[in-house]
C-alpha cells in the first residue's frame, strides 16, 4: 500500500455527561478504539447508525477535537506530537463538509465571502487573489461567477452543498470529511452532488472520509467501507467483499433492512429487535448481542476482536472465515 | 369498495406575488385495505394535498375540487364541525417528525387518550385500558409504564410508534402517513414499515405513504402516484413503474438512484425544480427533459390512457422509448 494520507490508531473519545445533582457524572464512550488507513484518492465510508460514534470520528479526524485517546497520522506524522504552527497547517490538509446546507452556511455572510474566509484565516494571499481562488473553485463546483456577492437563502439546497464543498476544497486539502452531504438532498440533486464529488476527486486527487447511512450511495462511492456500532468498528474491508459477502450479523441486517428500489427483487430480510443501547450502559462482552440473530453464551462475557476474516476486518465471534456471507439462523426458521 | 376519491384537487396559497399552485389537479382514489404510495421531491405538493383531505392547512391556501369523498361523504362540503367528526376517527395521519409532532407537555397516555374521549367518549379507566393495549399493538415494550412517559424520554422510534398508536386509536379505516420512517434509522425503518405494512394488511385499512424514497415505495406499496412541481405526473401499480415508467421525469428519478446505477457518474437530472417565479408555460418538466420539444415547451400536455400510466406527457415513453412522433416545430 502507498503511503496512506491519513492514518488512524486506535482513536476513542469519551464524554462525562452529568446525570443531575446528586448522581456521579456517568462515562460515555462515543468512540471506542478505530483505527485505519486511508489511500491518496480514495474512499473511506463510514457507515452505522444514530449513536454509533461516527460523527464524533469525523470530529476527531478534523481535528475538531482532540482525540481523547490513540493517535492520528497525517502524512506519516502524528498530530498530537507536531507543534503549534505544523498543526495549524494540517487543519488546512482535512477539511468538512457538514450535513444540513441550510445550517452550516452563515445567512449574513455573501457566498464569495464564506468560500474567501478559510483563505483569509490560513493564507497571507491578498484579497485579489483569494477572489480568483474562489471564483475557481465556484466554477469547477458547478456555480456562476455573479453568484460570489449572493447570499445564501438565495440558493436551494443542492447549490448550498455545492458552495459548502467549495468552501472545504477552497484551501487544496489533501482529505474531506462528508458527514451525511447528501442526506439532506433530493434524488435528483443527490444524483448531481455525487457526480460533481466524484469529478471533484478524479480532478483535484483528495481523498473522503465518507460518513453515511445510506448504503445505496456508499456502494456506489467507496472504495472501503467501516460499519461502525455504538463506537466500534464491527466491519471494516473493500467495497466488495463486504457488500457481496458481509460477515457480521449487524452489516448483514443493515443491507437487509435497507429498502431496495426494486419490487421483484427477493430479500431475506432480517429485521432486527429493538434499539441501539444505550451508550452510558452498554452491554457487556459484543456491543450487539442484544439484538444479534447469532448471539451465542460466548457473545455476552467477551468482547470479539477485530480480526482478519475471509479478505476484511470483523469482529464477531460467529462470522466464518470461509467465501459467502454469515449464515443467520433466522432466515432457515422463516423459510 | 373506494374508500377515498378525489378528482382534480387544486390548492393554491395567496403570497406576496401572487397565488402559487401549491398541488394542480390531483387524482386518487383509495381502496380499503389498499396501499398507495405518493413520491416526489420536496415542494411536489405531495404533503400538501393530503393536508387538504384532512383540512389541516391555513386560511391562505384556497382548496377546490371536483369530487373530494370519503368514505361516501362530500369532504368539501361539510360543515367543519362535521369534519372534524370524521378527523382523528375514520381518517388519521401519521406525521413526518416524531420528535416535533407529540406534544411535549402531556404524558403519552394523555395525548393517546384525548381521541378516544373526544370520538369515543370511553371514560378514564377505559381509556387507560385501550391505551395499553394500542401500545401493546403497535411494539411498544412495557406500555404501563410507557403511558406515564413524556416524549421526550423516548427515542425516536418509540415517538414514531406512539404517533401510529394515536393514529389507530379509534380504528380508522384510512390512514395517511406523511415521510413516517424519514427522520429514522435504517433497522427502526424497517421495524416501522413492518408494522404499517401488518396493520394494513390485517385490518383492512387503506394506506396512502407519502414518501421521497423509491427503496420505500417499492418495498411496500401496491400502486405508485409521482408527484411533480404539484402536479401528478403518473401513476401505475408498483411493478409496472419500476420496471417501465411511461413519463420521462419517473424515468430519469429511477436513472438516478445509485443503487440501479452501474458506471461511476449516475445519470442526474440537471437543473431544479420550477419555483414560483419561473414556472414554464407548457409542460412543467420540459426544462429537465431530454426528450423535451418544442411542443412540451409552449403547450400544457396530455393525460394519457391508463396503459401509459396517466402520464402527463406529450410522448410517454414505452420502454424508454418515446411514444407518438412529436410534432414538428
Amino acid at each position: 500500500m502507498t503511503q496512506p494520507v491519513l492514518e488512524a490508531v486506535n482513536l476513542a473519545q469519551s464524554y462525562e455527561v452529568s446525570r443531575g445533582f446528586l448522581s456521579a457524572p456517568a462515562t460515555v464512550k462515543a468512540v471506542a478504539g478505530i483505527s485505519f488507513r486511508l489511500a491518496p484518492r480514495s474512499t473511506l465510508a463510514v457507515v452505522g447508525e444514530s449513536g454509533s460514534g461516527k460523527s464524533t470520528l469525523a470530529r476527531m479526524l478534523t481535528m475538531i477535537e482532540a482525540p481523547g485517546a490513540g493517535s492520528l497520522f497525517l502524512n506519516g506524522v502524528d498530530v498530537a506530537e507536531a507543534d503549534a504552527a505544523t498543526r495549524r497547517r494540517y487543519r488546512g490538509e482535512v477539511q468538512m463538509v457538514f450535513q444540513n446546507p441550510y445550517g452550516s452556511l452563515n445567512p449574513r455572510q455573501t457566498i464569495g465571502a464564506a468560500i474567501e474566509e478559510p483563505l483569509l484565516v490560513n493564507t497571507p494571499l491578498p484579497a485579489a487573489e483569494r477572489r480568483a481562488r474562489a471564483l475557481d473553485m465556484m466554477a469547477r463546483v458547478g456555480l456562476r461567477p455573479e453568484h460570489h456577492g449572493r447570499y445564501p437563502h438565495m440558493f436551494s439546497g443542492g447549490q448550498r452543498q455545492r458552495i459548502a464543498i467549495a468552501r472545504a476544497l477552497v484551501l487544496k486539502p489533501k482529505i474531506l470529511v462528508l458527514d451525511e452531504p447528501v442526506s439532506a438532498l433530493d434524488v435528483s440533486v443527490r444524483a448531481q452532488v455525487l457526480n460533481l464529488l466524484v469529478e471533484l476527486q478524479e480532478g483535484l486527487g483528495v481523498a473522503y472520509v465518507f460518513v453515511s447511512h445510506d448504503l445505496g450511495v456508499v456502494r456506489h462511492m467507496a472504495d472501503e467501507v467501516m460499519v461502525m456500532y455504538l463506537g466500534r468498528a464491527v466491519e471494516h474491508g473493500p467495497r466488495d467483499a463486504i457488500f457481496s459477502a458481509a460477515k457480521h450479523p449487524y452489516t448483514r441486517a443493515l443491507m437487509s433492512a435497507t429498502p431496495m428500489a426494486d419490487p421483484g427483487a427477493k430479500k431475506d430480510r432480517i429485521v432486527l429487535e429493538g434499539e441501539l443501547p444505550s451508550p452510558f450502559n452498554p452491554p457487556t462482552g459484543c456491543p450487539f448481542n442484544p439484538r444479534c440473530p447469532l448471539v451465542m453464551a460466548r457473545c455476552r462475557s467477551e468482547m470479539p476482536p477485530l480480526e482478519t476474516k475471509a479478505g476484511r476486518l470483523v469482529a464477531c465471534w460467529a462470522a466464518q472465515d470461509t467465501p459467502g456471507p454469515t449464515p443467520m439462523r433466522r432466515e432457515a426458521a422463516a423459510a | 369498495m373506494t374508500l377515498l376519491s378525489i378528482r382534480n384537487l387544486t390548492v393554491s396559497f395567496a403570497t406576496s406575488r401572487g397565488p402559487f399552485r401549491a398541488v394542480d389537479g390531483v387524482d386518487l382514489d383509495v381502496a380499503a385495505g389498499e396501499l398507495v404510495a405518493i413520491v416526489g421531491e420536496s415542494g411536489s405538493g405531495k404533503s400538501v394535498a393530503m393536508l387538504a383531505v384532512m383540512g389541516l392547512l391555513p386560511w391562505t391556501a384556497t382548496v377546490t375540487a371536483d369530487r373530494l369523498m370519503f368514505d361516501g361523504k362530500d369532504l368539501a362540503a361539510m360543515t367543519p364541525r362535521e369534519r372534524r367528526r370524521i378527523i382523528g376517527r375514520d381518517l388519521a395521519m401519521i406525521f413526518q417528525e416524531p420528535m416535533s409532532s407529540l406534544n411535549p407537555c402531556f404524558t403519552v397516555g394523555f395525548q393517546i387518550g384525548e381521541a378516544l374521549k373526544t370520538h369515543l367518549g370511553l371514560g378514564r379507566a377505559a381509556r387507560r385500558d385501550r391505551a395499553i393495549a394500542l401500545l401493546n399493538e403497535v411494539g411498544i415494550p412495557e406500555p404501563e409504564r410507557r403511558l406515564r412517559a413524556f416524549p421526550h424520554q423516548l427515542s425516536g422510534g418509540m415517538s414514531q410508534r406512539v404517533m401510529i398508536a394515536m393514529a389507530l386509536a379509534c380504528r380508522p379505516k384510512l390512514i395517511i402517513a406523511d415521510e413516517p420512517t424519514t427522520a429514522l434509522d435504517v433497522t427502526i425503518q424497517a421495524q416501522i414499515l413492518d408494522l404499517l405494512v401488518r396493520l394494513q394488511r390485517e385490518n383492512g385499512v387503506g394506506l396512502v405513504l407519502i414518501t421521497h424514497d423509491m427503496g420505500v415505495v417499492a418495498e411496500t406499496s401496491q400502486r405508485v402516484c409521482v408527484h411533480y412541481a404539484g402536479q401528478q405526473v403518473e401513476m401505475q401499480p408498483t411493478e409496472g413503474l419500476f420496471r417501465d415508467p411511461h413519463h420521462p421525469y419517473t424515468a430519469a428519478l429511477l436513472a438516478a438512484l445509485p443503487e440501479r446505477a452501474s458506471g461511476r457518474l449516475l445519470p442526474s437530472i440537471p437543473g431544479v425544480v420550477p419555483g414560483l417565479a419561473d414556472r414554464p408555460k407548457g409542460c412543467l418538466f420540459s426544462p429537465r427533459c431530454r426528450f423535451a420539444t418544442e411542443r412540451c415547451r409552449t403547450v400544457p400536455p396530455p393525460r394519457a390512457g391508463a396503459e401509459l400510466g396517466l402520464a402527463l406527457c406529450h410522448t410517454p415513453l414505452v420502454q424508454g422509448v418515446p411514444q407518438r412522433a412529436p410534432a414538428a416545430a
